[in-house]
């Protein structure tokens, strides 16, 4: 067995350390032997092949699961904010909320409004360009 | 690689080995990314013995050891496309062992629990019950000083018994950078554990 002291002198870089005995017997002792008799090799490599079967064939949107729980308190956090933006919108610039839809043009047509008006009527609305700023550049 | 890294193999028949395995792996695992999965297993029965005995010494328990085995295989297969076949399997599998293995350890270390204790409830010592457990605080303490890297070198050295060679194709390094990192590693052990070296005798 080796000597603690002699086996200071162990550590040339060059050629292969000695045996500690000594020390290889205490971190035995602590750590334990490595029970390979007591794995079941089969079953370990079955369950590696299962776990990998597993998850290829898993559908895509089984990794949505994963986030279910962190989404919807997202959602909801992300639902609230938009609320209070859009009534802080409301309050602060309520000209911007005026009621010109798709659904304004085609009640104008039905009206019997000549259709380029109505189109015109429905572009200043949702570009917010004035008729007469339309009306010059289309001149120049 | 650079040539620092690059494990030095003893003789031609040893590296013609070597380079037989890395053609055999690339093979196997370019038949993966093809597609077929039974070639993975092929993979797995070669190497999870050798990556039970890195998980063991990292987590020091049988049944946590297989669980990170099986988790370290299925990252493995997860990563393959960012592996490189022209280098060997074997290190790559130990390097995700190591990592996720001081992962598992620091977590459980966080949790205030004792990952040794079933080990060395197995183990007959001639140490005492009270010394074995002050011996084990030491370790710990000193093992806790010490990188991964010098952690696993002198248990694969001095407790598992393989060579500085076996180990650099392990961990894929230079024999002389594993005889450095043994030598630095032991001179710690050395100095914390004198005491229970001398009484274990």
């Amino acid at each position: 067995m080796t000597d603690i002291h002699s086996a200071r002198n162990d550590s040339s870089p060059f050629s292969e350390p000695r045996r500690d005995a000594r020390l290889g017997v205490l971190l035995r002792n602590l750590l334990g032997d490595i029970p390979l008799g007591e794995v079941t090799w089969d079953a370990l490599a079955g369950r590696v092949g299962a776990a990998i079967r597993t998850r290829q064939a898993a559908p895509w949107w089984s990794y949505l699961e994963r986030w279910q729980r962190r989404a919807i308190p997202l959602a909801l956090a992300a639902g609230l904010l938009g609320a209070v933006v859009l009534v802080h919108s409301w309050v602060t610039h309520p000209e911007s909320f005026q009621l010109t839809s798709a659904t304004d043009m085609v009640s104008a047509v039905v009206a019997g409004t000549p259709a380029a008006d109505a189109a015109t009527t429905f572009t200043h609305s949702v570009t917010s360009v004035s008729v007469a700023d339309l009306s010059a550049d289309h001149l120049e | 690689m650079s040539p620092t890294d690059s494990p030095d193999l003893p003789d031609s028949s040893a590296a013609d080995e070597h380079r037989a395995t890395i053609a055999r792996d690339a093979a196997l695992i370019r038949r993966v990314r093809d597609g077929d999965t039974a070639a993975f297993d092929v993979i797995v029965n070669a190497y999870m013995r050798q990556a039970f005995q890195i998980a063991f010494r990292v987590v020091g328990h049988r049944e946590d050891a297989e669980d990170l085995v099986q988790d370290c295989f299925l990252a493995a297969y997860q990563y393959l496309d960012s592996f490189d076949v022209e280098r060997p399997f074997g290190p790559w599998i130990t390097r995700i062992v190591l990592n996720r293995g001081a992962n598992l350890r620091r977590a459980r270390a966080r949790r205030a629990t004792d990952p040794e204790t079933d080990a060395v409830s197995l183990a007959p010592s001639a140490l005492d019950e009270t010394t074995r457990a002050e011996a084990r605080a030491k370790l710990e303490e000193v093992m806790a000083t010490l990188s991964e890297r010098q952690r696993m070198i002198v248990i694969l050295f001095d407790v598992d018994g393989m060579t500085s060679t076996e180990i650099g194709e392990r961990l894929e390094l230079a024999p002389g950078t594993v005889r450095w990192h043994l030598h630095e590693a032991r001179r710690a052990l050395r100095s914390a554990l004198s005491r229970f070296i001398e009484d274990d005798v």
